[in-house]
């Protein structure tokens, strides 16, 4: 039925994103010996046990700097990564990625919105600018596919089509926003190129569950995702409500997208090569790659931020940038290393 | 064998503003083996789409063991009706085996215990008896994109067999086929209907061998039927000239008891 033993892999990709994990709340511009952490972490779940090792400093590195910050890496990751399995599998298409109905065109508006205004707000520890990312890209979707959608149906083609028009059209006013901007242009270019300068626990505790939640229900329509692979109308004759179920998968992909880029701005390349990594080593059966992408794809981004912040400490390089920079080749070394002619 | 397996009274349909069925009246039995023949344009594919109730009707329902389709679930249906697409393009690497197990989706129970456990025993069974009757079981660990047209239409019939349905809907399932192949998948064909009980309707392009291998052939004409019965009724000289535009000659086929159509050039 599977290819490799299901359990085996899993286990193994979440042994890898723990390390991934410790790894990079140890490093940075100040190193946190590994023990100092584990007694750290102990500390809190046994107050009182244990002999105090550590400096007060290096405790606020580690739980309100670093691990909210690897924690959302981790989160926005993950993901990004089903949530381009999900597009990918939706629309029956292996260029598909998370930005691609237009959600990065709606978010980066908003963003660019949130940065020009002369506001200051605080809900729940979000500023303007993630609420109105995510608002954004959950409005850009329900307009394209309003725009794709004739009677009941939305087909798989239109949907591509409308989400480019979107994106562009958004692009266009998000462009005349920033020549207005003045001052604030810097501010927008960084967040298109994406970070994870996230500070204490407020936002990841509300982006986490969810995150979470909505990856549980996509790996709840697995079955349903491979049959789409087949095609729409093959789909159907499975007996899955092709229509139904579009929307719904639609509307988690678009979730998770929103999430994501409300804490951390755009990042790509995620979206679109972790799937297909995952894929490339474990095949295309959802039932694997809705989980295993998602921790491939949180453990990268750990990593990936950890080298954007350590590289040119105590400048940080936007971990877009790094995402592209270390997974572009490393994708193409794997194209080269696959036996037979590439099969998505 | 005479209990009705999937029937439609008066179907219309039309694409917008266009009418691709009128008013169709079909029955088929249970155990029956029909071939669906006609021109191009003729409707032939829309009408397998309606009775496979993925195309609503505008006009007139389509009953399976008397339950109007419209009142019954996708998955219900895709329980009881399989359809053989006329091709797949799967752009992803999927092997034989796990093509063919995507038939068990309509069994498939709702939630995450029934994820977690995979495939069970009956799963098993069906994916190997579907591989079993059509021939695919040496191309389990292939990959789909890999076969030749033959062997990928005979693992398209296994999926649909894997659903283990009352009834199959084949939409022009010898067009990519050489000779070879098309008698194959046609004698496939035959037998699980003869074996099994399955019921069967097939599009067909090629009149002859719908005349070979269907004991009950139904003309469609611009979406209407206009011939009904046994080959030898259904395809004479005349119809033939009359709905296909062709001149043709029909004489009995040497061995079996069919008519055999002989095209005349010039």
């Amino acid at each position: 039925m599977f290819r490799r033993n299901p359990a085996t892999v899993l286990a193994a990709l979440t042994l890898a994103l723990l390390a991934a994990v410790v790894l990079a709340v140890a490093l940075g511009a100040v190193a946190v010996p590994l023990g100092d952490i584990a007694r750290m972490v102990l500390a809190r779940l046994a107050p009182g046990r244990l002999p105090v090792t550590w400096t007060p400093g290096d405790e606020v590195i580690v739980f309100t700097l670093r691990l909210p910050r690897v924690v959302a890496a981790a989160l926005v990751g993950g993901a990004l990564a089903v949530a381009g399995v999900v597009f990918q599998g939706l629309l029956q298409n292996p260029l598909a990625d998370p930005y691609i109905i237009g959600t990065s065109g709606g978010a980066a508006l908003g963003a660019t919105i949130a940065l020009s205004l002369p506001v200051q707000a605080l809900w729940f520890g979000f500023g303007l600018v993630p609420v109105l990312a995510f608002a954004g890209a959950m409005l850009a979707v329900l307009l394209v596919y309003n725009i794709a959608r004739v009677g009941a149906r939305a087909p798989v083609v239109t949907l591509l089509l409308a989400g480019f028009a979107t994106s562009s059209m958004l692009a266009a006013v998000m462009s005349f926003l920033m020549l207005v901007s003045g001052a604030t242009l810097r501010r927008i270019i960084l967040w298109t190129m994406g970070g994870l300068a996230v500070s204490g626990w407020s936002q990841v505790a509300i982006v986490a569950p969810l995150v979470l939640g909505a990856m549980l229900v996509a790996g709840l329509f697995a079955r349903d995702l491979n049959a789409f692979l087949l095609g729409e109308e093959e789909a159907a004759y499975l007996g899955v409500n092709v229509e139904r179920r579009k929307l719904t998968l639609l509307l988690l992909g678009s979730l998770l997208t929103g999430a994501a880029v409300s804490l951390s701005g755009l990042v790509g390349f995620v979206g679109l090569v972790i799937p297909h990594v995952a894929r490339l080593v474990l095949g295309p059966d959802h039932r694997l790659l809705l989980p295993a992408s998602a921790l491939v794809g949180a453990a990268f981004l750990v990593l990936a931020d950890l080298l954007a912040r350590s590289l040119l400490a105590p400048t940080e390089i936007p971990v877009g940038i790094v995402t592209a920079l270390i997974g572009a080749p490393f994708f193409i070394y794997l194209l080269r290393r696959s036996k037979r002619e590439y099969r998505f | 064998m005479n209990t009705i397996a999937l029937q439609t009274r008066n179907l219309s349909f039309a694409y917008f503003n266009s009418p691709v069925l009128r008013e169709v009246s079909l029955t088929l039995h249970s155990g029956e083996r029909v071939g669906l023949i006609g021109p191009n344009g003729s409707g032939k594919t829309t009408l397998l789409r309606c009775l496979s109730g993925v195309l609503p009707p505008s006009q007139g329902e389509v009953s399976l063991d008397g339950l109007a389709l419209r009142r019954l679930s996708r998955q219900e249906i895709a329980r009881r009706i399989a359809v053989v697409p006329q091709e797949l393009l799967v752009p992803f690497a999927f092997t034989v085996r796990e093509m063919v197990g995507m038939g068990r989706l309509p069994h498939a129970a709702p939630g995450w215990k029934a994820l977690l456990r995979g495939e069970n025993q009956a799963d098993q069974r069906a994916v190997e008896a579907a591989m079993l009757a059509t021939g695919t079981v040496d191309l389990a660990d292939r990959l789909f994109n890999e076969l030749s047209g033959g062997e990928r239409q005979r693992v398209m019939i296994a999926l649909a067999l894997a659903q283990e349905p009352e009834v199959l809907l084949l939409d022009e399932p010898t067009v990519h086929l050489d000779l070879a192949h098309q008698v194959e998948v046609l004698e496939l064909i035959a037998g699980l209907n003869g074996q099994r009980g399955l019921t069967v309707l097939a599009v067909l392009h090629d009149l002859n061998l719908a005349a070979l291998y269907f004991p009950r052939l139904v003309l469609l004409e611009r979406g209407r039927i206009v011939a009904e019965g046994a080959p030898m009724q259904v395809l004479s000289e005349e119809t033939i000239a009359r709905v296909f535009g062709a001149t043709v000659r029909v004489q009995p086929h040497p061995t079996a008891d069919r008519p055999h159509i002989i095209v005349l050039p010039g």
